[in-house]
C-alpha cells in the first residue's frame, strides 16, 4: 500500500472527523475515489488480498464518524462489487476453459499448494458467503493460505518452467479482475456523479402549479430540485428554521435568489401552518433499511404534523444514502450536540439543576413517508429494501464491528 | 369649572410630583381646544415664563427656532384636528390665563412620558403634536437626568430599530391574517390619551408583557388611574363619555398588540358594566363602582382564579413516582404551579421544550433552577427524544374555544400531538375569563403575527455562518420573494387535550360551552350585586 494513498486516506479520516464537509454527496465521491485508486494503482496478488486491504481503509473510514452513514454505504458497496465481480469472473472463468482449469488443477495436486489453488480459493472465499464468514472468524486458515502463497512464490523461481503457463494465467485472471473492478466502480461513480441530475429531472412530476411545500435544514440536492421546477411554474415553499443548526436561513435565503416564494418559519409553527401545505418535500441524511430516515433533528415533527394533516411526505435521497442498518427507536443511531448550542449558563445560575438536551439526529418511521425520490426514481417505503439487494452483500452490513475481524486483518499485515 | 380648575391647579402647585398624570387627560383636551392665535400667544407668554425661571435660555432658543417651523406646517392639520373635536365635544372656552397655569402643570405632568416618547422616536419629524407649546422648558428642565420611565424602558432601543426596518411585506398565502404593522404614529395618533394609558400601550409594544394575564392586569391598573383622572363635561352623563373614552383607549391598545382572548373577554366585562351604570348616581358614586368592579376582575379573574387552579393542580403530581412534566417556553401560571408543588414536597422534574425566536424556556429554566426545581431544556426538535419518558404535558392556555380547542403558545399544537401518540396526559390550565364563544378549527384564521425581524436577528444563527455567511438573512428586507413569518399562537385540536383545568373544576375539552354558560351567568348575577351592593 503506497504512502501516497495512505496519507490520503488519513486525510479523508480527519475531514471526516471534523465534518469538514458538509455535503454528502462530496463525501461519497471522495471515498469512491480512494477505493478506485486502490484497485488502479496498488499491487494485490490476488482478490483475497485486494479485499482485505479494502476492508482495511473502509473500517477506517467508518470507524471516523459511525453516524456518517454515506461514507459507510460506498464502502459497502465497494465491498460488494468485488464480490460480484469476483463471483463472475469465477463462472467466466469455467465456462471458458474448463479443461484449462481442470489441468491446473492437476498441477496444483502435484504441489503442496499452488497460486492457482490460491487464486481459486481466494475467489471462493469471497464468493461463497459460508466459507468467508468461516475465514474471518478463524484467523489461521487465511495466515497459512498468504504463508503459503508467499512459499510457492518462492517456489516458483526454482521452477519457473514448469510454472510459467500457470503464473501466466494468474496474471491473466488479475487483469481481467482489475479491468472488470475498474469498471464496476466507475459505474458506481458515475452513478453517483449523477444523482443530482437524475432527481432533479423528476422535479417536475412532483411539484406542481401554485402548490405549497414544506421543506427544512439545508440540502444542495433539495435546492436545485426547487429551482429546476421553479424554472416552469410557480409555487410557494415554506423552509423551517431548524433549530438549532439554523440552517434553514441559508435555504430560504438560496431559494429566494432562486426567484421562488419563499416563506421562513420557526420550527414550532410547522403544525400550525400545515393545513395549508399541499406537501412535504425534505431531504435526508440517511434512508434505511426499513424505509424509515434517520436524518438531521426536526424532521420528526414535520412528518408528525405532515401525517395528523394527511399531507404527502417526499424524501430525496441518493442512493449512497441508502443504508443497510435497521433503526427501531431514536436511541438506535443517535448522537447528544453540545448544548453550547441552545444553552448557555451564567453564573447565577443553579448548574446542578439543569440538564440540556440537544439531539443531533430524528428517527422518522416508514409510516410517515409516502414516497422516495431517489436516482433510480420513485420508490416506497415498504419496497425500498429490494433496491438494498441491489448495492449491498447481506455479510457487509453488521461483520464491521466485528473485532476478531480487525485483529485478524492486523495480524495478516504484519506477516 | 373654572373654578374647579383653579383649586386644582393649587393643588398641584403645592405638589407637583405627587400627583403628576392627575387630570391631564382632561387637560390635554382643553388644550387642543385652543386656536393658533392663542398658541401663539401662549408660547409668547411661556417662553417669558421660562426666562424668569432662569432657564438655559440659549438651548431653549436653539430648539424653539425648527420647532417653531414645524408647528407651522402643522398648523393645518391641527385646525382639522380641532374642528372635528369641536363637532364631537362641547368647546371649552376656557380663559387663556387659567390654560396657562394648567400648561405649566402639563409640562410637569408630561415631561417624564414624553422624554421616553422622544427617544423612542428619534428623529421623527411628526413628534411635535399639540403638546409640542410645552416640550422647551420641559426639555431643558427634565430630559436630560435619567426618567423613571426611561429605566422601566428596556426595549426602546428594539423600537427604534423595529422603526428602520420599513415596510413590512404581506405574506400572500397568510393574507387573511393580521400583518405585523409598524407601529410608528401611533403615539400621535393618540396622543390624546391618558399618560398612564399611552405608556402602558409603549410598554405593549416592548413586550414587557409576555403573560396575558400581566398584561390584563396592568391594563386595568392603567385604567383604574384613568378612570379616577377622567372627568365628565357638564350635562353629559359619565357612563356615556366613559364608554367613548374607553373604545378609543381600546383601540389604541389593540393596535400595540392585539388583543388576546382573555382580554378581549374582560374589555368586554368592563364596557358592559360600564353601559349599564345608573345614570341617576353620582360621577363620583359611579367611578367607584367601576372601580370595584375593576378590583373585582383583577381579584376574582384572575388572582383568586389562579390560586384555585395551583390547588387543583396538585392533585396531579403523583405520590408515587417522579413526574417528568413537559412544557412549552415559560408560563407563569406554569411556574406558579410548579413552585407550589415543590413546597408540597412533590417530586418531579420539568422539561422545557423551547423555539426561536423567542426563547422564554430559556428564562424559565433559569428561575426554575433557582427555585431548586430540576430541569431539561431543549428544542422543540428534540422533544421526540425526551416524549417516552414524560409523564405528563401541561399546557398555559392563551384562550379556549368553545369547541374544546385551545389557543396557546405556537408549539403547543405539535407537542400534544406527539403526547396523544405516545398516549401521554395532556393537561391545559386556564383561567375561565380565557374561555371564549368563539370557534376555530385551525390556528391560521386568528393569529397573530410577531416581528419578523426578530427571526433573522437570532443570534445563534448568526454566528454559524462563521464570517462569510454572516447574518444570513441580514438584507431580507430587499429580496422580493423571501419573506419571514413570526406566529405567535397555536391551535391545538380537542381531541389531543384530556383535561382543562379552571377554576370551576377540572373538565374534559368538550364541555367548554357549559362553563362559557355558567360564566356568563355568573358574571350576570355578580353585576346585579355590585349594583345592589352600592346601590343600598
Amino acid at each position: 500500500m503506497s504512502s501516497a494513498r495512505l496519507s490520503r486516506v488519513d486525510d479523508l479520516v480527519e475531514k471526516i472527523k471534523r465534518r469538514q464537509i458538509s455535503s454528502s454527496h462530496e463525501y461519497a465521491l471522495l471515498t469512491s475515489k480512494i477505493f478506485k485508486d486502490l484497485i488502479e494503482q496498488s499491487k494485490w496478488a490476488d482478490a483475497r488480498q485486494l479485499f482485505i486491504q479494502a476492508r482495511k481503509i473502509g473500517k477506517k473510514l467508518i470507524v471516523a464518524d459511525k453516524m456518517n452513514f454515506t461514507i459507510g454505504n460506498v464502502v459497502k458497496r465497494v465491498y460488494h462489487i468485488i464480490r460480484e465481480e469476483c463471483k463472475a469472473l469465477k463462472i467466466s472463468l469455467k465456462e471458458q476453459n474448463p479443461i484449462r482449469m481442470d489441468s491446473l488443477k492437476s498441477i496444483t495436486l502435484r504441489g503442496a499448494r499452488t497460486n492457482i489453488d490460491n487464486m481459486e480459493n481466494s475467489l471462493d472465499q469471497i464468493v461463497e458467503e459460508d466459507d468467508e464468514v468461516e475465514d474471518l472468524n478463524n484467523p489461521s486458515p487465511n495466515i497459512s493460505t498468504i504463508k503459503s502463497n508467499r512459499q510457492s512464490q518462492l517456489n516458483l523461481g526454482n521452477s519457473e518452467s514448469k510454472r510459467g503457463s500457470a503464473q501466466n494465467l494468474i496474471q491473466n485472471i488479475n487483469s481481467q479482475l482489475k479491468n472488470s473492478l475498474i469498471q464496476s466502480i466507475n459505474l458506481m461513480r458515475d452513478d453517483i456523479e449523477s444523482v443530482h441530475e437524475t432527481i432533479e429531472d423528476q422535479a417536475r412530476e412532483h411539484i406542481h402549479s401554485n402548490d405549497v411545500i414544506l421543506t427544512y435544514g439545508r440540502s444542495t440536492i433539495l435546492n436545485s430540485f426547487f429551482k429546476e421546477a421553479a424554472n416552469e411554474i410557480f409555487f410557494e415553499v415554506l423552509v423551517c428554521e431548524s433549530a438549532p443548526s439554523y440552517l434553514g436561513h441559508q435555504t430560504a435565503k438560496e431559494l429566494s435568489s432562486y426567484n421562488i416564494s419563499t416563506t421562513l418559519i420557526p420550527d414550532s409553527s410547522v403544525y400550525a401552518l400545515m393545513s395549508r401545505v399541499d406537501k412535504v418535500i425534505i431531504s435526508t441524511h440517511s434512508i434505511m433499511a426499513n424505509g424509515g430516515l434517520v436524518t438531521h433533528s426536526g424532521a420528526y415533527i414535520i412528518c408528525q404534523a405532515a401525517k395528523e394533516h394527511s399531507v404527502p411526505v417526499y424524501v430525496i435521497g441518493a442512493s449512497y444514502k441508502m443504508t443497510p442498518l435497521y433503526p427501531f427507536d431514536f436511541l438506535t443511531f443517535n448522537e447528544l450536540l453540545s448544548p453550547q448550542e441552545i444553552f448557555t449558563l451564567e453564573e447565577n445560575d443553579v448548574k446542578e439543576n439543569i440538564e440540556v438536551i440537544v439531539p443531533a439526529y430524528d428517527y422518522v418511521p416508514p409510516e410517515f413517508i409516502s414516497l422516495y425520490i431517489t436516482n433510480m426514481g420513485g420508490q416506497t417505503p415498504k419496497y425500498i429494501y429490494r433496491v438494498f439487494t441491489e448495492f449491498y452483500s447481506q455479510d457487509d452490513i453488521y461483520d464491521l464491528d466485528d473485532e476478531n475481524e480487525n485483529e485478524d486483518v492486523d495480524q495478516i499485515n504484519t506477516q | 369649572m373654572e373654578e374647579d380648575k383653579s383649586k386644582q391647579n393649587q393643588k398641584k402647585e403645592t405638589k407637583p410630583k405627587e400627583k403628576p398624570d392627575k387630570d391631564v387627560g382632561k387637560l390635554v383636551e382643553s388644550g387642543k381646544t385652543l386656536t393658533a392665535e392663542e398658541k401663539q400667544a401662549l408660547r409668547k407668554q411661556k417662553k417669558e415664563e421660562q426666562k424668569l425661571a432662569k432657564l438655559a435660555k440659549v438651548s431653549q432658543k436653539q430648539e424653539n427656532a425648527p420647532e417653531e417651523e414645524q408647528k407651522e406646517d402643522k398648523k393645518e392639520k391641527k385646525q382639522k384636528q380641532q374642528q372635528k373635536k369641536e363637532e364631537k365635544k362641547a368647546p371649552h372656552i376656557s380663559v387663556i390665563d387659567s390654560q396657562k397655569q394648567n400648561l405649566t402643570n402639563i409640562q410637569h405632568a408630561l415631561a417624564a412620558p414624553k422624554v421616553e416618547r422622544e427617544d423612542i422616536k428619534e428623529g421623527d419629524g411628526e413628534l411635535q403634536s399639540q403638546n409640542s407649546l410645552k416640550t422647551p422648558s420641559t426639555h431643558s428642565k427634565r430630559s436630560r437626568g435619567p426618567s423613571f420611565y426611561q429605566q422601566n424602558l428596556p426595549g426602546s432601543e428594539a423600537k427604534e430599530e423595529l422603526q428602520k426596518v420599513g415596510s413590512i411585506k404581506e405574506i400572500a398565502l397568510f393574507s387573511r391574517l393580521a400583518n405585523f404593522k409598524e407601529l410608528s404614529g401611533l403615539k400621535e395618533k393618540y396622543h390624546y390619551l391618558h399618560p398612564k394609558i399611552l405608556d402602558l400601550g409603549l410598554r405593549i409594544i416592548n413586550e414587557q408583557y409576555t403573560s396575558s394575564n400581566t398584561r390584563c392586569i396592568a391594563m386595568i391598573q392603567a385604567l383604574k388611574h384613568f378612570i379616577s383622572d377622567f372627568t365628565v363635561p357638564e350635562n353629559k352623563s359619565l357612563n356615556r363619555e366613559l364608554e367613548e373614552e374607553l373604545n378609543k383607549i381600546i383601540q389604541f391598545w389593540q393596535e400595540c398588540r392585539p388583543f388576546s382572548t382573555g382580554l378581549e373577554n374582560a374589555m368586554r366585562l368592563i364596557k358592559e358594566f360600564v353601559s349599564q351604570l345608573n345614570t341617576k348616581l353620582t360621577p363620583t358614586k359611579q367611578k367607584s363602582m367601576i372601580n370595584y368592579k375593576l378590583n373585582y376582575i383583577i381579584q376574582d379573574k384572575i388572582i383568586e382564579a389562579d390560586q384555585s387552579i395551583i390547588k387543583k393542580a396538585m392533585e396531579l403530581f403523583s405520590d408515587q413516582e417522579e413526574e417528568l412534566i413537559l412544557i412549552l417556553g415559560g408560563v407563569q401560571l406554569l411556574q406558579m404551579i410548579f413552585q407550589e408543588a415543590k413546597e408540597n414536597n412533590k417530586r418531579f422534574k420539568v422539561v422545557v421544550a423551547d423555539t426561536s425566536p423567542d426563547f422564554e424556556g430559556r428564562e424559565m429554566v433559569k428561575r426554575l433552577s433557582n427555585l431548586g426545581i430540576k430541569c431539561i431544556y431543549t428544542m422543540i426538535s428534540g422533544v421526540n427524544f425526551l416524549i417516552h419518558k414524560v409523564t405528563k404535558v401541561f399546557i398555559g392556555a392563551s384562550s379556549v374555544l368553545s369547541n374544546g380547542a385551545v389557543v396557546a403558545k405556537i408549539g403547543t399544537s405539535i407537542i400534544t400531538c406527539m403526547a396523544a401518540r405516545h398516549q401521554k396526559p395532556v393537561v391545559v390550565f386556564s383561567e375561565t375569563y380565557k374561555f371564549s364563544d368563539k370557534v376555530n378549527l385551525d390556528a391560521i384564521n386568528n393569529n397573530e403575527i410577531g416581528d419578523p425581524q426578530k427571526l433573522a436577528n437570532n443570534q445563534k444563527a448568526c454566528q454559524h455562518g462563521q464570517g462569510t455567511q454572516r447574518s444570513a438573512l441580514g438584507d431580507w428586507q430587499k429580496s422580493k420573494s423571501l419573506v419571514l413569518l413570526n406566529l405567535k399562537y397555536d391551535l391545538t385540536p380537542c381531541q389531543n387535550i384530556n383535561m382543562i383545568i379552571c377554576e370551576f373544576g377540572r373538565i374534559p375539552a368538550i364541555s367548554v360551552p357549559v362553563v362559557i354558560r355558567e360564566s356568563q351567568r355568573e358574571n350576570e348575577e355578580n353585576q346585579e350585586n355590585i349594583l345592589d351592593e352600592l346601590d343600598s
